[in-house]
């Protein structure tokens, strides 16, 4: 249990569509974003293969920039999927409680 | 090894797809984040992943960027020919083609054609290329690329170069006798503009390849191109055709001792039609290329 819950919230795909969740952010205020709130520091290769498949998935889009920063914003799509993935996290989350409060 | 070596040395691990689409914000990143062991290692990993398992995202950039070289192509078909073109007619102006060429064996319709058929490809040519440069000088600027703004500039200064050395060699007062001195003036001139001609084309290449503009610019411009390419066959056909009239009408204007053969009207007939034959190739392929893209997007 512990395992999954662990994987799930360090899922670079999922930290970036939480990220992305207030608003758009180019690569580096991702990884800055992503370090403050979940504590986890994701490399540029990690986070630039998360961003080309949740791009290929059309979870995500590029926004027109004026340099090269490239910043990137959640789709409708991507909100919904985004939306699921946390819903299941909190069940995992409310079960866990659960279990430990019956211990 | 210096930090923006050792980035661009890890970005040349990564398809080239890959590279085309996020090779300026990657590299931008690996500015801001610094390549310590751990980040190179993490990007080793995200390109040999990218290597392993291309997205299928990456293949419109990759189509996009052969429709990009096929419109190359065609630009610099269209600049041979526009240099062999010019070549022919100051070549045929002096006696005895020029008559042949304006009065005699070629009625006005050849001519006609011909100046049709350079008007039309001009403005096929105008119509694909100008909102492309545009877009390439725009997204220069906005992302304050100044190497490619230099890159597109690079046409209008070697034109001025050439002018340069042309009023310089113009200067030159040379005797009757100077026969060799003449030679190599007109070699140096020649040359001098063989090199700025390769070297604008070569930057315009360059520039279009580095940039990151909207796909749909290089699609839009696929008819105007052919109808370049259709300008410059007209004008191919017609000169051939004139050629034809000539041989037909006295062959000593042919193989003669000054005819068309004998001189180096023949050089720049032989470019003519090499280059509007390639340039027809290439935009039958392009066109083929549009169409496939299109029946799968569908």
């Amino acid at each position: 249990m512990n395992r999954l819950t662990s994987e799930g919230s360090r899922d670079p795909g999922l930290l970036i569509l939480a990220s992305l969740a207030g608003g758009p952010r180019h690569g580096y205020s991702m990884i800055e974003d992503i370090e403050r709130v979940a504590g986890v520091r994701l490399g540029p290769g990690t986070l630039y293969g998360a961003i080309g498949r949740l791009e290929q998935r059309g979870l995500i889009a590029a926004v027109e920039s004026v340099d090269r920063r490239r910043p990137y914003r959640l789709t409708p799509n991507g909100g919904l999927v985004l939306d699921k993935e946390v819903e299941a996290l909190e069940r995992v989350v409310r079960l866990a409680r659960r279990t430990v409060a019956h211990e | 090894m210096s930090e923006d070596r050792s980035a661009a040395f890890l970005l040349r691990l990564f398809p080239a797809e890959w590279r085309s689409r996020y090779g300026d914000e990657f590299r931008e990143l690996l500015g801001q984040t610094g390549i310590s062991t751990g980040v190179a290692f993490d990007v080793l990993v995200c390109a040999v992943d990218a290597r392993l398992h291309p997205s299928t995202n990456m293949r419109m950039p990759l189509m996009i960027e052969r429709l990009r070289h096929h419109e190359l192509v065609i630009f610099v078909c269209w600049v041979i020919v526009a240099v062999a073109g010019s070549g022919f007619a100051k070549l045929t102006e002096d006696p005895p083609l020029s008559p042949l060429f304006l009065e005699e064996i070629i009625p006005r319709l050849a001519y006609d054609i011909v100046f049709i058929g350079a008007l039309v490809s001009v403005v096929g040519l105008l119509i694909a290329g100008v909102p492309i440069a545009a877009a390439i000088a725009i997204d220069a600027f906005r992302r304050r690329r100044w190497s490619q703004l230099a890159l597109l500039a690079t046409p209008v200064v070697a034109v001025f170069a050439w002018f340069g050395v042309t009023a310089a060699i113009t200067g030159v007062a040379f005797s009757p006798a100077d026969d060799v001195p003449k030679t190599l003036m007109l070699g140096v001139w020649l040359g001098a503009g063989f090199l700025a001609v390769a070297v604008s084309c070569i930057a315009l290449g360059v520039a279009a390849r580095n940039s990151t503009i909207d796909a749909r610019m290089y699609r839009r411009a696929v008819n105007p191109a052919r109808l370049a390419v259709a300008g410059m066959v007209g004008v191919t056909v017609a000169l051939i055709a004139w050629g034809f009239a000539v041989f037909v009408g006295d062959p000593y204007d042919f193989f003669g001792f000054s005819g068309l053969l004998a001189t180096s009207t023949a050089l720049s007939w032989g470019l003519l039609a090499i280059a509007a034959a390639a340039a027809t190739l290439v935009a039958l392929r392009a066109a083929s290329q549009l169409r496939t893209e299109t029946a799968k997007a569908a």
